[in-house]
């Protein structure tokens, strides 16, 4: 099922996105990207790349410094500056270090944002929050009080939380990050069954390269603010020689490999220079 | 009902079952106020029976120079009421002996040379001397003019029946019919104390009004502390704040919801107050020695718990917490954990609220009591609170400060007052809760 309602999201476009805080830090540096429908878009990038005020910049809790975004749905653009709240009603956002509500239960935790997002009916939320315990595999335990749950648990908790309105765009920062083994091979298999069942189109961040692999359709390399790459995996160790994708990620981030934009036009100097010096 | 009132009352209810769930809330809003009252009363309970022992056969002399009129000589009655309040259990004179005819052919100028002779002074005090005009003054007794009648007392520094305790007994004579209630003011100098009649109204608003006016805002201003440091501080402190941000709701319906929630948790907190105060009333009701007449130990710090009062008293504690919401949630945003909200948010309201209640605790408004100097206390919100409590209960007593010319219009005034308050506050609130820099 691609979305509840009247709304089908066609492609997310990124044009130009910039975001200085201060005048000195640059977070985000003239991105552009389109993601379709679909996909399940990977973020790469070390610390303070600026995956996060991407998604940020994205689902609204900052406004860009200059720049725009714009999801498409039927036809129609709603741009982040002035249709955020039309957008959030079809996207979600799991953020790196998000908590659960700890004197709530399970259930009401996920009942409490069905009701903020307000378009469906009591009924619906209700069931669809039934609906999500039984895929978060938390049936038995949806009446206790969350801080008796383990980190694990409480992240199923903020998944569920994050698609009780069934969106067609989500944004997940870090959904593995500081959980068990156990429980993020849970957390994978739920994004997995978003993205192939169910067809949504995410926005992953992560740190986990195998994660990466398993999960993205494409994977987006950001460096000190700068989109240093773009591509599926295969194409990215293609395109800069290395043998896996962790090396295509070390060589971006360490300045062994280049921006792409500038690698190409790298490329094409050295294959100028080399006829050159070929006709020597 | 519209989408965005669902949301906001999804979030009130959510707010109110957490708070609900919080211990610390609990017993800040519910428990406190009645634990605090009891507390106070208990204490006020103790502190009035162990000042009831007087020494048994203690002579307090009168001299009664009123001329009454053709009706009524309300010296001879105050001396009546006197005699008669020493046969009383409780009493502040139990035990006393009045002695009105020792002195009674002395004139005002001897009794003066007396009093002043330090070798025979011993010999006439305690003394209480009652005005030649103390019957047709008190009959035309005014306040707006400053027609008050007067009694004088005067008494040995250090004397077994000191000063207050002269006081506090003759206050108990005075506060029964024919004389009504009386607020007791202190002269310059220990020895000489005066009495004087404001009025019919209560004698609570010398102390009692006083000192629930000192409480009541303590408790307003500092009962909310958790709450606000939890809603907001605390969300950011436990994560869940980016998350609630993300949602379709804006940001000023977060704050209005949350704002709403703390109406509701003040409107209770109010309503505990007044039950905290009938239980403060009853409890120093306990000293009651029963009697139609019978004197209470603690009356002059205990109130009647009249309708009046207690919505009185809810109004102003309502105001007062919401006021105290309101800068708190300024506080609370900028501070990144509960811990660091809560020490800020006493920094910046225990002064001013102290400041206030003690003008309060000291029975004036601070008109009163630092004259035009005083109408800077009014930049504090929580005065106003004092002063619609005051002038709202006693509007006679206060009716000759009134800054306005009228008490019903300086209610308004003061009202007013912190209804602004309140909008500057939670627009202030707003724009530091919509800062970018609230989610880092």
């Amino acid at each position: 099922m691609d979305c509840k309602g009247d709304y089908i999201l066609e492609m997310l476009q990124i044009n130009n996105l910039t975001k200085k805080f201060g005048r000195k830090n640059i977070a985000l540096d003239n991105l552009s990207l389109t993601i379709q429908k679909g996909e399940v878009f990977g973020l790469l990038g070390p610390n303070g790349a600026g995956k996060t005020t991407l998604i940020r910049l994205l689902i609204g809790l900052i406004k860009p410094t200059s720049g725009t975004a714009q999801i498409r749905y039927n036809g129609e653009y709603y741009d982040i500056h002035e249709d955020i709240m039309k957008i959030r009603e079809r996207a979600s956002m799991l953020p790196q270090e998000a908590q659960v509500y700890e004197q709530l239960t399970a259930r009401e935790n996920i009942l409490y944002y069905g009701q903020i997002y307000g378009n469906m009916t009591d009924e619906e939320v209700r069931n669809r929050t039934e609906e999500l315990i039984d895929l978060i595999g938390l049936r038995g335990r949806e009446n206790d009080l969350t801080k008796e749950f383990s980190g694990g648990m409480k992240r199923k908790v903020l998944v569920a939380r994050a698609l009780v309105m069934d969106p067609d765009l989500v944004f997940l920062d870090e959904p593995t990050t500081g959980i068990d083994i156990l429980g993020a091979r849970t957390v994978r298999n739920i994004i997995k069954k978003l993205a192939k069942d169910m067809h949504k189109t995410i926005i992953l961040t992560t740190h986990d390269l195998s994660e990466v692999g398993e999960l993205c359709d494409r994977v987006g390399i950001l460096v000190k603010g700068k989109l240093a790459a773009v591509g599926t995996p295969a194409e990215l160790e293609e395109k800069f020689q290395k043998a896996g994708l962790e090396d295509v990620f070390i060589g971006l981030t360490t300045g062994e490999g280049v921006i792409e934009e500038d690698f190409l036009k790298q490329k094409k100097k050295r294959s100028l220079f080399s006829r050159i010096l070929k006709r020597r | 009902m519209s989408n965005r009132i669902k949301q906001t009352l999804s979030l009130v209810k959510q707010e109110l079952r957490s708070a609900s769930r919080t211990r610390y809330i609990v017993i800040s809003f519910i428990l406190m106020p009645i634990l605090m009252w009891g507390m106070q009363g208990g204490i006020q309970l103790l502190v009035g029976v162990s000042l009831t022992s007087t020494q048994e056969g203690e002579t307090v002399y009168v001299v009664n120079f009123d001329l009454g009129n053709i009706t009524d000589n309300y010296g001879d009655k105050f001396v009546n009421k006197l005699k008669a309040s020493t046969e009383i259990n409780g009493s502040f004179l139990e035990g006393a002996v009045i002695n009105d005819t020792l002195y009674a052919d002395e004139s005002y100028s001897s009794l003066m040379q007396m009093i002043n002779d330090p070798d025979i002074a011993s010999d006439v005090m305690p003394l209480i001397i009652i005005p030649e005009n103390f019957t047709s003054v008190f009959n035309a007794f005014n306040l707006s003019l400053n027609i008050i009648p007067v009694v004088e007392m005067y008494t040995l520094p250090g004397g077994i029946i000191g000063s207050e305790f002269l006081e506090a007994g003759v206050g108990m004579v005075l506060s029964q019919p024919p004389f009504t209630q009386v607020v007791i003011e202190k002269a310059a100098y220990l020895s000489q104390t005066t009495i004087t009649f404001p009025g019919e109204e209560a004698a609570a608003s010398g102390f009692g009004a006083g000192f629930i006016g000192f409480i009541s805002i303590l408790i307003a201003v500092m009962a909310p502390a958790p709450f606000v440091s939890t809603s907001f501080a605390g969300e950011r402190e436990k994560k869940t704040m980016e998350s609630l941000l993300a949602l379709p709701i804006s940001r000023f319906s977060i704050l209005f919801g949350k704002v709403l929630a703390g109406m509701v948790l003040v409107s209770i907190f109010a309503v505990m107050n007044m039950v905290g105060l009938m239980g403060f009333s009853f409890i120093l009701g306990l000293a009651d020695s029963g009697g139609s007449e019978a004197y209470n130990v603690s009356a002059m710090y205990s109130i009647n718990p009249t309708l009046n009062l207690l919505l009185l008293v809810g109004i102003t504690m309502f105001l007062s917490a919401f006021v105290a919401i309101g800068i708190g949630i300024s506080i609370a945003s900028l501070t990144k954990d509960v811990r660091s909200a809560e020490s800020l948010y006493s920094m910046v309201m225990m002064v001013p609220s102290l400041i206030v209640g003690m003008t309060s605790l000291f029975g004036a408004l601070p008109e009163q009591s630092f004259g035009g100097a005083g109408i800077l206390l009014y930049l504090i919100p929580w005065s106003h609170a004092i002063a619609i409590l005051s002038k709202g209960l006693y509007p006679q007593t206060y009716a000759s400060s009134a800054i306005t010319g009228s008490i019903a219009t300086d209610l308004l005034f003061h009202l007013g007052f912190l209804v602004v308050v309140i909008f500057i506050s939670l627009y202030i609130a707003s724009r530091v809760f919509e800062r970018e820099s609230i989610l880092t």
